[in-house]
């Protein structure tokens, strides 16, 4: 498969200014600046391959938004290299510009006070989009967005939802080939999740788009991305099938049990690691081939009215490898 | 329709100027407050001043450029600071490096028609205030005059984005800068002549205001309208406002090009 991104020994360092607090240090800082460098982004590489959809995933101030800001051009890296489709990002050519986009969940780029038909309009005019093309593109989109009758009301009049919706058409009216979409989902509500969602399931599948996706709601990645790269720190800690996140580490699984009567913590520590426990309810996690037996020991030794066996989840496995690499 | 990128910002630009009419015509009144307190106060001075003339100025002449001097400052003072600055500050800039657009372009032209209609409001009122004050005083304005000071405040307004667009450019090294436009802001209307006309700061002063750019913005279009500067001058000011559009066209390329390269990190 071609690759569409390739991104080689990438290294952003941040020059900033230490400040301690206090009235002295501040007066201090005054005259006297201590540099530090920080290392937003150290040494990362991965390629992704032509309509690949792969979820970007790292704690705040990871360095996620750091790389996709280099791999848009709007960053210059300390070092390193970046080639985006035959293109150098922060060169910015006018040809590179035309084949990708950015949405971000938390910051708009419609005008509030005009209906957002017209930014529509006006990224289809700054992107030279034949009227045509245009308007077949509007048509479906709006169509599949269900938006169609608002594309004429005061942006500033619409929900949070119908206003994300606008933001995906406006920033899908050149067909992108290669789209980055930060948190997209943030403030919906469920509806309008599955609905933006199952829309860019649909954008993905039908123009082979490429898309790099970082969102902080698992249901997100789960449901779109089958591959994630996971960043702690600058670095990347995990990249591979979003599935075999927890195979990846040590196997266990997770015990639920209901209890008829009151139990202590002591006795259950033996078996595992206690997530949860409130007397007659407690998760455990159990080392797998530890299961059987362990199983066997609750059964016999505890008032056990109901239990479950089931996979850690995969935001359990995330948290885990974000733990373990800071 | 037009499917030019930069002329679809300047007429999205219009229409969403449209929205904030109310905002505008407050501003307006907001601008007959100072104009009632500066008519009595010139009134004051004159009447003990016992001499015809203050600062070179006549009575007639006085309470003329205080008036027009506050409606041109509501027409030619930009008030884009913020915004830009906002756009620098808080990453909106971003949405234009990945666009195949040019911010300036943009800007320049989404500002002109949110513009447009105040403008010509402005200058309507303009009109109609000076012939108001005409019939009052019994003076006369020349036609040419009036073709003249549209030509030059044409040149205020497009002089003025100029000196709003360079100093915006310094959001991109100061971190904390809402009450650095204040002051600037401040500055400016005062040096461009718009609460007082520059003769008030006496000769030296003035001296260094005629080599900065301000006095362009509503000292030399209100001047040519009372009839305060006349033949040549008229065209030797009109020369200087295109020299000054030039030089900070050179000024803003520059600094934005240094800020654009600190913003991008590639340091400097």
């Amino acid at each position: 498969m071609k690759s569409a991104i390739e991104v080689r020994h990438l290294v952003k360092n941040f020059e900033y200014y230490k400040k301690e607090i206090g009235m002295r240090q501040s007066l201090k800082n005054l005259f006297f600046r201590e540099k530090l460098v920080k290392e937003a982004v150290n040494n990362v590489s991965f390629s992704i391959a032509e309509g690949e959809v792969v979820g970007f995933l790292g704690p705040n101030g990871a360095g996620k938004s750091t790389t996709l800001k280099m791999l848009s051009g709007i960053l210059h890296p300390t070092s390193g290299s970046v080639n985006v489709f035959g293109y150098t990002p922060w060169e910015r050519k006018k040809q590179f510009k035309q084949i990708f986009s950015i949405v971000m969940g938390q910051k708009s780029q419609l005008w509030p006070d005009l209906p957002a038909g017209e930014s529509i309009f006006l990224n289809k005019c700054i992107y030279q989009v034949p009227d045509a093309d245009y308007r077949r593109t509007l048509d479906e989109l709006s169509e599949l967005l269900d938006v169609k009758e608002l594309l004429g009301v005061q942006v500033r009049r619409l929900s949070f939802g119908e206003r994300m919706k606008m933001e995906l058409i406006a920033s899908l009216i050149h067909k992108p080939k290669l789209m980055f979409l930060d948190e997209p989902t943030i403030g919906l509500d469920i509806i309008s999740q599955r609905a933006v969602r199952n829309f860019l399931k649909y954008y993905n599948e039908q123009y082979r788009a490429t898309v790099i996706l970082t969102s902080h709601y698992m249901r997100d990645i789960e449901d779109l991305c089958p591959r994630a790269i996971l960043i702690n720190s600058g670095t990347i800690v995990y990249d591979g099938e979003l599935k075999k996140i927890n195979t990846h580490q040590d196997e266990k699984k997770l015990i639920k049990l209901h209890f008829s009567e009151y139990t202590t913590l002591e006795l259950l520590k033996e078996f595992g690691d206690v997530k949860e426990f409130d007397g007659f309810y407690a998760e455990i996690e159990v080392k797998k081939e530890e299961v059987r037996v362990s199983m066997q020991h609750f059964l016999y030794r505890f008032p056990v009215v109901d239990f479950t066996i089931e996979e850690l989840t995969i935001e359990e496995g995330i948290a885990k490898l974000y733990r373990g690499s800071a | 329709m037009t499917r030019n990128k930069y002329v679809v910002a300047f007429r999205i630009g219009f229409q969403s100027s449209l929205e904030y009419r109310f905002n505008f015509f407050l501003s307006l009144l907001s601008a007959a407050f100072p104009m009632i307190v500066q008519y009595y106060m010139w009134t004051a001075v004159y009447a003990n001043a016992g001499e015809k003339d203050v600062f070179g100025y006549s009575y007639r002449e006085m309470i003329m450029y205080t008036i027009l001097a506050a409606v041109v400052s509501k027409l030619v003072i930009s008030n884009i600071e913020s915004s830009i600055a906002e756009d620098i500050k808080s990453g909106g800039l971003n949405k234009y490096i990945i666009q195949p657009i040019y911010y300036f372009g943009f800007r320049i032209s989404s500002y002109i028609g949110q513009r447009l209609m105040y403008f010509t409001i402005s200058l309507c009122i303009i009109l109609a205030l000076t012939y108001i004050l005409n019939t009052f005083y019994s003076l006369k304005t020349e036609e040419e005059r009036i073709l003249i000071f549209c030509l030059s405040i044409i040149l205020s307004v497009i002089l003025s984005f100029l000196i709003s667009y360079a100093i915006c450019a310094c959001a991109f090294w100061l971190s904390e800068i809402s009450y650095f436009f204040v002051v600037t802001s401040l500055l400016i209307n005062m040096m461009s002549g718009g609460i007082f006309p520059l003769e008030i700061f006496g000769e030296r002063l003035q001296q260094i205001f005629r080599l900065l750019p301000f006095h362009y913005l509503i000292y030399f279009p209100v001047n040519v309208l009372s009839g305060k500067i006349s033949g040549h001058q008229i065209w030797q000011g009109i020369m200087g406002q295109g020299v000054w559009i030039i030089l900070l066209l050179l000024i803003c390329h520059l600094v934005w090009k240094r800020g654009m390269k600190r913003y991008l990190g590639l340091g400097g």
